[in-house]
């Protein structure tokens, strides 16, 4: 009984982060996730008619109980599944079987209308729909290997083929072609309908079902045997159990995964362990990456020894090209019961990796149903992510991919990462093509989207949809490049001193402002200047370092608060996170009023200990600029806030080994 | 076999008589010739049951049913009822249905594997009569008549729909009913094709007024003509086996 109302569930907010993280995601489901995710996939399938017999029968006016969802699923495996509705007698299939002649009636006279004679035409029909995808089987080299497959007998009965499109069936179709996948190493393909589900080394987890543009990432990471590498999004581990693949049974490397969300990584574990690849992966439970500390002490032989970095942060999914599949089309009836739109907040947590976006959310902006929004707040989680990643003090190889086709989460995002100060001072850039393992693919980067630089776009990765044989998919990576380093002016030089003195004034203002400022919510940005673009025109969709000076980077000056150099209040307009600037509130004003009369002194040392957090979270070229232009804006203490998100608590301050950082251009 | 007949000089013989492929019910008190024309093709074959429905001869007009089963109104008695369960083969479901609509004959036009039914016909009903007659129940009109029963007449080789019946409709029905079907009149043009005949896989019964072309139309299109009955090897297979004996 469950097993219908489950589905019946889920189906009802199918539209609102797709199906799969609907059956995935929800808690409270107690059926077997992959009963309720066939049975969806075949009731979204059949919907359309579906629905027009609940039209006609009006089943939904005659018993009350049903939902529209609900009589769907039940409909569904009463009119169309093999087996009727498999509960037993109850109040449910009571409901389905009171109208038992009206509904098989509309659903013959509904067929009829499609013009199928028969049902069995109807499912056939349904059936030669289903996406000409082949099916993807990667080599776990842990457990298995390509010579063993393909030479020694394993899949034998499948004979080698060269062309992708030949796997698809004909009228004289036989399951036993393969296909080897001349850009990622042991992967191949096999036609949709060839018996591997329930193949004995799919069981033994020698071989795993995973999308050819899904295992670009790993396979372009390419960490040498011995590497130690991240995966910063980790769940649901395909892509980790292929970076333990390509290390191989005999590595004394060591993957990291991370992942925030504790529910998916029970998926994780689970993908690890089938894997076998306990040995190699360490499995960070509910860590968030953003807050992983490699220059921590502790992790001395851990995150400090990652030179590789493999990057999937979520995404709007919009390449996956199931989802699209499977939309929940509610009927325009009254009786419809159960269609209303689910509010988008209670839902929030169905993206397919959720680890972003809804936890610091841009402030409270993040609500709002549009998807520019969503876009925009998930690229800038996917610079910081990248952006997190460069700051590894030995990372040299990190690729970042996403599961979208649109450029802000891809090309733009891309572009934003590379311009951030990190990625500047570290000599970050994207690799080249000719460096590329995926030289040969065709389709590359929009140049466009990439401001007109076509090494960048020539360096970035597309996978289209459908076409390509999988989900749309988006991979860059980046290298560290010694030379462009070398050209990069020398690091400023940071007043330390200044930073604790800064420090202290600040814990003394925020107990005193904490009291006028109870009801405080966010950060206040609404006294930032909003420059235009420099283009002028079309303010880019990611609003994250946009607004970057260019060859403007000898900032090498001590930072004084108190030094008012008129030039600097044009400094970089760092905007964090998908705040809009927001309307001053009568309190704000008020308190602004009160600051002032209290006097200029205190008012910038405020401000100083303000841009502090912002010391460790950005680089340290804008330091003195930021400063002085968080002096020029009255900063709010909002800001405050912002110290929760320092990626290094404040008390590990001191135990940060400075002497780096003072000198050189930076670390190493 | 299609034949005229006539009762009490009535040629509406669809309202005297209900005919299925299991039983046939007839009116009381009409003329022996009426009776032989059934007991002629029938006797020995179906029992043929001498009935009024609620006291009425109108038995056809009140009741529907096939092979399977048969449909009375609520208003049939209890002996009626007694006398049809006695009459009637032990294997024909006979169920007495509070509808509304009780002239069953008029909104119910079945054959053995459909039934065609009043659009207003209520929800209980239209399950009982799957139930009982085995059917799947269409919802349906015939050129816009909701009396389907008098409408249209059913057996399980073709149907006669009214004569006024588009080409489009017809098309419908009939990819709906799984048999060919064509608009048609008895009677010498009347519409009321349901009302005006009776049939079953082996014979046809129409009022003695139709014309030799509607009873031709009647004989192909029920397929009760010389060789072309359910029991006669159609004229292609006959031939095949022809060919393999010799």
């Amino acid at each position: 009984m469950s097993l219908y109302l489950e589905s019946s569930k889920i189906i009802a907010r199918v539209n609102y982060g797709g199906l799969r993280a609907a059956v995935y995601s929800d808690r409270s489901i107690k059926s077997k996730p992959e009963q309720l995710y066939a049975l969806c996939v075949e009731t979204l399938k059949h919907q359309e008619i579906l629905n027009e017999v609940i039209e006609k029968s009006q089943i939904l006016k005659v018993e009350k109980k049903l939902t529209h969802p609900l009589a769907l699923v039940l409909l569904h495996d009463f009119l169309i599944s093999k087996n009727g509705i498999a509960t037993s007698n109850g109040p449910l299939k009571s409901s389905i079987l009171r109208n038992r002649a009206r509904l098989s009636a509309e659903f013959t006279r509904a067929r009829l209308k499609r013009g199928f004679s028969t049902k069995a035409a109807l499912l056939a029909r349904s059936q030669t729909q289903l996406p000409r995808f082949p099916r993807w089987v990667r080599i776990n080299n842990l457990k298995a290997n390509y010579d063993l497959l393909m030479n020694k007998g394993v899949f034998s009965e499948f004979t080698p083929i060269d062309d992708l499109e030949k796997l698809y069936p004909k009228r004289d179709y036989l399951p036993n072609k393969v296909y080897v996948d001349p850009y990622v190493a042991d992967l191949l393909a096999f036609a949709p309908s060839a018996p591997l589900l329930k193949h004995p080394l799919k069981k033994t987890g020698a071989i795993v079902f995973q999308d050819r543009a899904s295992c670009v990432p790993a396979q372009l990471l390419d960490p040498p045997r011995d590497a130690y590498v991240v995966d910063a999004t980790a769940a649901p581990g395909n892509k980790t159990t292929h970076l333990a693949s390509l290390l191989g049974p005999d590595s004394k490397g060591k993957i990291f995964a991370f992942e925030r969300d504790r529910r998916r990584v029970f998926a994780l574990k689970e993908a690890v362990a089938a894997a076998g690849a306990q040995n190699l992966v360490e499995i960070r439970p509910s860590v968030d990456f953003l807050r992983s500390a490699p220059w921590n002490p502790s992790e001395e032989n851990g995150l400090k020894k990652v030179t590789h970095i493999l990057l999937d942060p979520s995404c709007s999914g919009s390449g996956i090209v199931e989802r699209d599949e499977y939309r929940f089309i509610p009927t325009g009836e009254p009786g419809a019961k159960g269609t209303r739109h689910p509010d988008r907040s209670s839902i929030k947590g169905t993206n397919t990796s959720p680890s972003a976006v809804e936890y610091e959310d841009a402030g409270p902006g993040w609500k709002s149903a549009t998807e520019d929004d969503r876009l925009f707040a998930l690229a800038d989680f996917q610079v910081r992510i990248i952006e997190h990643a460069m700051r590894f003090p030995n990372a040299t190889r990190i690729t970042y991919s996403t599961c979208s086709v649109h450029a802000q989460e891809n090309e733009r995002v891309v572009m934003a990462a590379l311009n951030t100060s990190v990625a500047r001072h570290r000599g970050w850039v994207t690799e080249p093509r000719h460096l590329n393992r995926l030289k040969d693919w065709p389709r590359r980067g929009i140049v466009e989207e990439c401001d007109g630089n076509e090494q960048v776009a020539d360096s970035c990765i597309r996978f289209r949809p459908w076409t390509d044989g999988g989900i749309g998919f988006f991979v860059a990576v980046f290298i560290r490049n010694e030379q462009e380093r070398a050209r990069l002016p020398r690091a400023p030089v940071i007043r330390w001193d200044l930073a604790e003195k800064a420090r202290q004034e600040r814990s003394a203002t925020a107990e005193r402002l904490e009291e006028e400022e109870e009801e405080w919510k966010g950060i206040s940005d609404n006294d930032l200047p909003t420059e235009p673009s420099p283009g002028g025109l079309n303010p880019a969709p990611i609003r994250y370092y946009t607004t970057l000076p260019r060859g403007d980077t000898n900032v090498a000056e001590p930072l004084t608060g108190s030094d008012h150099d008129p030039n600097c209040s044009k400094g970089p307009n760092i905007i964090r996170g998908g705040l809009k600037p927001k309307k001053k509130t009568q309190r704000e004003k008020q308190r602004e009023k009160q600051q002032a009369r209290a006097g200029g002194r205190e008012e910038e040392e405020d401000d100083i200990h303000g841009s502090w957090a912002e010391v460790f979270e950005d680089d340290l070229e804008y330091v003195s600029k930021r400063a002085k232009s968080i002096v020029k804006r009255n900063a709010s203490v909002g800001n405050l806030d912002r110290l929760k998100d320092v990626r290094m608590p404040l008390e590990d301050f001191d135990k940060r080994d400075f002497s780096q950082l003072q000198t050189g251009p930076n670390d190493e | 076999m299609a034949v005229r007949a006539q009762f009490e000089n009535s040629n509406e013989v669809g309202v005297f008589a209900t005919l299925t492929n299991s039983y046939a019910l007839v009116a009381t008190g009409g003329s022996m010739n009426f009776y032989s024309v059934f007991e002629a093709e029938l006797a020995d074959v179906i029992p043929i049951c001498h009935t009024t429905i609620a006291g009425t001869r109108i038995v056809g007009r009140l009741t529907a049913g096939n092979r399977n089963g048969l449909l009375l109104p609520t208003s049939t008695t209890d002996q009626e009822l007694q006398h049809l369960r006695n009459s009637i083969p032990e294997t024909v479901k006979i169920q007495r249905i509070e509808e509304r609509l009780s002239a069953l004959g008029n909104v119910i036009c079945a054959n053995d594997h459909v039934a065609l039914v009043h659009p207003d016909i209520e929800r209980e009903t239209e399950e009982i009569i799957a139930d009982v007659l085995g059917v799947e129940v269409f919802r349906q009109t015939i050129s816009e008549n909701v009396l389907v029963g008098s409408y249209c007449s059913l057996s399980n080789q073709g149907g006669i729909v009214h004569p006024k019946t588009s080409i489009q409709d017809q098309d419908e029905l009939s990819s709906l009913l799984q048999v060919p079907l064509v608009a048609g009149s008895v009677n010498r043009g009347s519409p009321v094709v349901g009302a005006g005949m009776v049939v079953n896989d082996w014979m046809a019964v129409t009022g003695l007024d139709t014309t030799a072309t509607e009873l031709s139309v009647v004989e192909s299109v029920f397929k009760l003509g010389e060789g072309m009955g359910p029991s006669n090897l159609a004229g292609g297979l006959r031939d095949s086996l022809v060919e393999t004996w010799y």
